[in-house]
């Protein structure tokens, strides 16, 4: 065990049945009435978006204002214009209704406002800014992936230098977390599958970075479990209510995991695939996952072998001999890919995935700045990298 | 109630001896980034006129280095800095100055907080990792580093260079 560590999970969660109905509640608690909702244009067409505003239309709060410009990746300047509307519209709180895009973006709203300053850009670094004027912020995943309703991480875009950047700070986390079934049962089976392999890879790297501790493993190994029984249900049968809340625990688990133990080398590489190449992030931890793992497994032998009790289950776990769990624990892995692959068509190869062999060295290039190799636990270099895509490919 | 004399002396002893390291921390910049190709490859593509700093919370005890016309210089003291790296306490700075925290983890243990481009700050890990292991004897590298990079020169003639070239 680390010699040190520290650990938060501030977010309060509501997590099941008519959740969303409890909201309401929540903001008047926290002292709000006008909430500006934030969230993404295709929510709002296919109705998940009227279905959160049907569930908190009520006399407690009123809805000022709802933002449904956010694009694939956060920016400055849709922060920046979010803040704006924020001010004029005379918002007390802020709802955020999406994925990770919609959350990271809420996150850098809230920040704005809470430091009180103009510019974003003077907050960038890690845990350099404190607590400042308290906006109210519940966060309500649609997608159980990214976890981010529970980080303390946001990756907001610099469109100017193009270049994603990273904040990183305790007063990002959102107040509550709000995890409702409804908000996921339209996900389509590639979708679910790709998500959830995203959870997996968070709670895996989280249990096995230099910053894990017994808390973040407490948290990362329960999701694992939850991933092994619900994941393959959730692609399989999208409609199934209770599958889907387990899986939106799950990552909301793996998130509260990672946020405190961080991620390494998967990340690290599949940011830059997905920089470069334009693939979808859970599709790129999917591909990465085995071998990476395979690359980190001299290092974490034992971390690994541990897993298998988790990702493979006890039967599993007791037939296998003990020095043979370690590679079990990834060839688990490697057969629920297999299997997402069959079911949902979820790629299992970088090639298909779009990525071509000219991208590589410019993947290479940008893993190695990535903020998530410096808590991996070995040493990763360019060479090392260009062997892991072709690996992948 | 204030801190004791015996607080007072511990973080002045930590202080001194944290501010020779440093000096030989800057030293050992401007050393390997003549002679080591991984260093100078990293520093390399940094803009003329980067800077950074290694702050211990002590006024006077840190380190802001420049880059410029093609060399590393160390400055004062400095307004805006590109990176910084400022330690939550002095004995943690004192950990990793003494070869007994690396740089990784001290910021998995949450011991600095970092001002600036976080993927900036990657490259600058690479150096000072590189540089500690010029500084210290392997047997404190291999702990405190995943990994003990290929050096071209050993620790007795790293001092000495240090200790002659200006």
């Amino acid at each position: 065990m680390s010699n040190y560590y520290e650990f938060q999970n501030a977010s309060k969660i509501l997590s099941g049945n008519f959740a969303i109905e409890n909201i309401p509640h929540e903001f008047k608690a926290l002292g709000a009435k006008r909430i500006l909702i934030l969230t993404d244009e295709t929510l709002k067409k296919i109705g998940t978006l009227q279905t959160v505003i049907d569930g908190i239309d009520t006399k407690e709060i009123e809805i000022a204002g709802v933002f449904s410009k956010i694009p694939q990746d956060s920016s400055i300047e849709i922060i920046k214009e979010i803040v704006k509307q924020y001010k004029e519209l005379n918002c007390e709180a802020i709802l955020a209704v999406g994925g990770g895009s919609v959350i990271d973006t809420a996150k850098g709203v809230r920040m704005v406002l809470s430091q009180e300053k103009e510019d974003i850009m003077q907050l960038m670094g890690c845990e350099i800014i404190y607590y400042g004027k308290h906006i109210p912020f519940i966060a309500i995943p649609t997608t159980s992936g990214t976890g981010s309703e529970a980080t303390l991480v946001a990756v907001i875009l610099n469109s100017m230098q193009n270049v994603k950047m990273e904040f990183i700070s305790y007063f990002l986390v959102p107040d509550a977390a709000v995890l409702d079934p409804r908000m996921t049962l339209t996900l389509p089976k590639k979708i679910t599958a790709s998500t959830g392999m995203d959870t997996l890879c968070h709670a895996i790297e989280s249990y096995t970075c230099i910053q894990k501790n017994p808390m973040s493993d407490a948290y990362a190994v329960a999701a694992i479990e939850i991933i092994r029984e619900n994941l393959v249900l959730a692609v399989k049968n999208g409609k199934d209510k209770k599958v889907r809340n387990a899986m939106a625990n799950a990552s909301l688990m793996a998130g509260v995991a990672f946020s405190n133990s961080m991620v390494g080398l998967i990340h690290a590489i599949g940011h830059s695939v997905g920089a470069v190449s334009r693939v979808p992030h859970g599709d790129a931890m999917s591909i990465l996952m085995p071998h990476c793992m395979r690359f980190n497994k001299d290092k974490l032998e034992k971390e690994y072998a541990k897993l298998l009790l988790y990702i493979g289950g006890e039967e599993v776990y007791i037939q296998t001999p003990k020095e043979q769990r370690a590679n079990k624990t990834i060839m688990c892995i490697e057969e629920i890919l297999n299997e997402l692959n069959s079911l949902s068509g979820l790629p299992t190869k970088l090639s298909e995935a779009g990525v071509k062999r000219e991208d590589f060295e410019s993947i290479a290039k940008k893993s190695l700045n990535d903020g998530a190799m410096i808590v991996n636990p070995k040493q990763a270099s360019y060479d090392d990298v260009m062997e892991i895509l072709k690996q992948a490919f | 109630m204030k801190r004791s004399w015996k607080r007072k002396v511990i973080v002045k002893v930590k202080s001194v001896i944290s501010k020779i390291v440093l000096f030989f921390l800057y030293k050992g910049f401007k050393l390997t980034y003549r002679k080591d190709l991984s260093v100078k490859s990293e520093i390399e593509p940094w803009k003329e006129g980067f800077t950074f700093g290694i702050n211990t919370g002590i006024q006077g005890v840190n380190l802001i280095i420049k880059k410029e016309n093609g060399k590393l210089i160390r400055l004062k003291e400095e307004n805006k800095l590109d990176l910084e790296i400022v330690f939550k306490s002095i004995d943690v700075a004192f950990l990793m100055f003494t070869g007994r925290l690396g740089v990784s983890k001290a910021y998995a243990e949450h011991r600095f907080i970092l001002k600036g481009e976080i993927g900036k700050a990657m490259s600058l890990v690479r150096c000072i990792d590189i540089v500690e292991a010029y500084l210290f004897p392997k047997i404190i590298s291999k702990r405190i580093l995943k990994e003990v990079p290929n050096k071209s020169m050993g620790l007795i003639k790293t001092y000495g260079e240090i200790l002659i070239t200006r």
